[in-house]
């Protein structure tokens, strides 16, 4: 058998195995997963199933907000207590007020809601433009001077009879409930809005009206493209028969006046709350095109997520703020406060399937300098009441993203990112304070109020990009000079 | 153990845990294979991980034909990706085309069996030895043998003559022997 030695040579070798290379199966992987980028472009695509989950606690604050404004001038007030319990004592003081007060929180929540829902659900560029421009509009129209924003909320509190809750706190689920549910009545309600806005607003809010006028017009001040406008509209009103001063001085004799010129505030702000979405595919908070996670274990990942459903759940939290402020009364009951804030910013998110995922943790710092324009509506010797509206310029100093990476249970490896934000960030914001005065020169403040973030066109992803209108609850003490 | 047929079926469902299987049943074989035509590591690694690729991506294209078919059929996808890579590098053709016409040196024309015989040399000895060869030999040695090609079709897939290819085989025969040869003499 001539061919005898090539069948034991072959025999003899069939089973011979070597040493397969070192990580080659990773490779392998990694490089198969390379050449399907569509595993990786999902993203881009991505559908919000949960466009928004506003938390109780946001709608608390717009809540205090109108509140605040309804309180009577004489009750002395408890020293320090939680803002529930504040709350909850003014309704029992004030019983005649409720049906009132509860009309008008439940409109406040729908301006909230509405507001919300045009900036949130939104899935793409095109959306994102138009929730924009409507909020300019409404702060085009409060410059303008017809308080449009009061008259709103009091139009809106006569055609709403949902609201049912005792209290601001107890409203809260009702409140949160109904916020979702405006999402569909959006256009219906916001066309009730318009058409009552100018004949309800009344003399009640007058003194108010002028007051969020001026702030509106100093809140402008932090959004670029607005400031032409702004100062176009002082111009005009120096240039009228009434002057500036005149109108300051005016307002200035109705009620007590601080006689302090200066004031130092610490703050600290932050409303535990989040929104949270959910999309198909990975959606890592770095949006850039060509963005994917640096680490290796992600292709690996990637690859074994193959044929899996892949979602990806991101969590924004609201900013939690620190910082210092200066404010200087220039003229009777109004003051402008500057100073340096300090942001922190964090996301959290899951992406991948059951088994396969990584969790990522966003974290970014902001250093902003503050500038607004503050209106006393009450000065008393316990409580003081005001309204501030204003801007905020920030800048993220520093910021990383740390993932781990799941497989079945075993967290493989942690990778960290350095995640930079190169423009600045511009936002506006309008507040109502609500000030205990504890001692002589020290006082503790309360201050609620809303807060938009303007796109500055960053690729990350953070709470101010994806609820650009927000609630704010600043906490501090104010040192009067 | 799970069965060809089933682990080929898991395959064109793209199953990961499938791959990873194949993966570990004959990354080994696979390795040892492609060493036995590319010397170097690092080349050896890149035409498996190509190979790989070409394997999960075209599994498509595969039939079961019963028991040892796929395994046929990888490594085959092997063999012609180290075919390809030796085409691709090799600076001239590494075949010796028609260079060696005659008889291997003195020893050439009686290789008996007995002269092959790999009974008593281990594996890796062997494979060694067959990578010791050089390269022309080597190939049509590995086609011939592992591949079972009959010369026309050696000669059709180098691109080579027909008798070239069996003049070649049997001067690697040859220096086989004298390996085998002197092993077994070591041995002693």
């Amino acid at each position: 058998m001539a061919e005898e030695w090539k069948s034991r040579f072959a025999g003899k070798m069939e089973d011979y195995s070597g040493q397969a290379p070192e990580g080659l199966f990773e490779d392998i992987m990694s490089s198969i997963d390379a050449q399907r980028p569509e595993i990786v472009v999902i993203p881009f695509f991505r559908r919000f199933a949960k466009p928004l989950i506003l938390t109780g606690a946001a709608v608390a604050a717009a809540a205090a907000v109108i509140l605040a404004v309804l309180l009577p001038s004489s009750e002395p007030m408890p020293d320090a207590l939680p803002l529930a319990e504040v709350i909850d004592t003014k309704e029992s003081i004030l019983p005649e007020k409720t049906d009132k007060a509860d009309k008008t929180i439940g409109a406040a929540v729908k301006t909230d809601g509405d507001d919300k829902t045009g900036g949130e659900a939104r899935t793409d560029g095109k959306t994102r433009i138009n929730a924009e421009t409507d909020v300019k509009t409404v702060i085009e129209t409060d410059v303008n001077g017809k308080a449009e924003s009061k008259a709103d909320v009091n139009g809106k509190s006569d055609t709403d009879d949902k609201t049912d809750g005792k209290t601001g706190i107890n409203d809260k689920d009702d409140a949160k409930d109904k916020t979702e549910n405006k999402v569909d009545r959006k256009t219906d309600e916001k066309a009730d809005v318009d058409g009552k806005a100018d004949d309800k607003s009344d003399g009640k809010t007058g003194g108010k009206k002028d007051g969020e006028k001026d702030g509106k017009k100093g809140g402008e001040k932090g959004g670029k493209k607005e400031i032409e406008k702004t100062e176009e509209d002082f111009n005009v009103i120096d240039n009228g028969s009434m002057t500036w001063q005149d109108i300051l001085l005016a307002d200035a004799g109705k009620s007590g006046v601080k006689e302090n010129r200066f004031a130092l505030n610490v703050f600290a702000a932050g409303i535990p709350s989040s929104t949270q979405s959910v999309s198909a595919g990975y959606a890592p908070m770095d949006t850039r095109a060509n963005y994917t996670p640096a680490a290796s274990q992600f292709a690996y990942m990637s690859l074994l997520n193959r044929d899996k459903e892949v979602n990806t759940s991101t969590r924004h939290f609201l900013p939690i703020r620190a910082g210092l402020s200066f404010a200087w009364y220039f003229a009777p009951k109004w003051k402008v406060e500057t100073g340096v804030s300090y942001a922190y910013l964090r996301s959290k998110s899951f992406s991948g399937s059951e088994n396969y995922y990584f969790d990522a943790r966003q974290e970014l710092h902001y250093i902003g300098i503050p500038l607004n324009i503050g209106y006393d509506i009450l000065n008393h010797k316990v409580v003081d009441l005001y309204v501030s509206a204003g801007g905020i310029m920030e800048k993220c100093v520093d910021g990383r993203t740390t993932s781990d990476y799941w497989f079945d249970g075993d967290k493989r490896s942690s990778d960290v990112e350095k995640t930079g934000i190169r423009p600045l960030q511009w936002s506006v914001q309008a507040s109502a304070g609500l000030q205990f005065n504890l001692v002589r020169n020290l006082g503790l403040y309360i201050e609620p109020g809303v807060v938009y973030h303007f796109k500055n066109g960053s690729p990350v992803e953070s709470s101010y990009t994806k609820q650009p209108f927000n609630f704010n609850l600043n906490l501090g003490f104010r040192f009067s000079l | 153990m799970i069965s060809e047929q089933t682990l080929a079926a898991k395959l064109k469902d793209r199953d990961r845990i499938a791959m990873k299987s194949l993966y570990d049943l004959y990354s080994g074989f696979l390795t040892a294979v492609c060493s036995r035509y590319i010397l170097d590591s690092e080349d050896v690694r890149d035409v498996l991980q190509e190979s790989f690729i070409k394997i999960f991506s075209g599994i498509d294209k595969f039939e079961f034909r019963g028991p040892g078919s796929l395994k046929a059929w990888i490594s085959r996808i092997v063999v012609n990706e180290s075919l390809k890579f030796l085409k691709k590098t090799s600076k001239e053709d590494f075949i010796l085309s028609g260079e060696y016409e005659g008889p291997a040196d003195g020893i050439a024309d009686d290789i008996t069996d007995e002269d092959l015989d790999v009974e008593e040399v281990p594996m890796e000895v062997i494979q060694e030895m067959i990578r010791k060869l050089p390269t022309g030999y080597r190939t049509i040695f590995n086609l011939y043998v592992f591949e079972d090609k009959s010369h026309k079709e050696i000669a059709g897939i180098l691109g080579i003559k027909e008798n070239s290819s069996a003049s070649q085989l049997h001067r690697a025969k040859a220096m086989l022997a004298a390996q085998i040869n002197e092993y077994k003499q070591n041995k002693i």
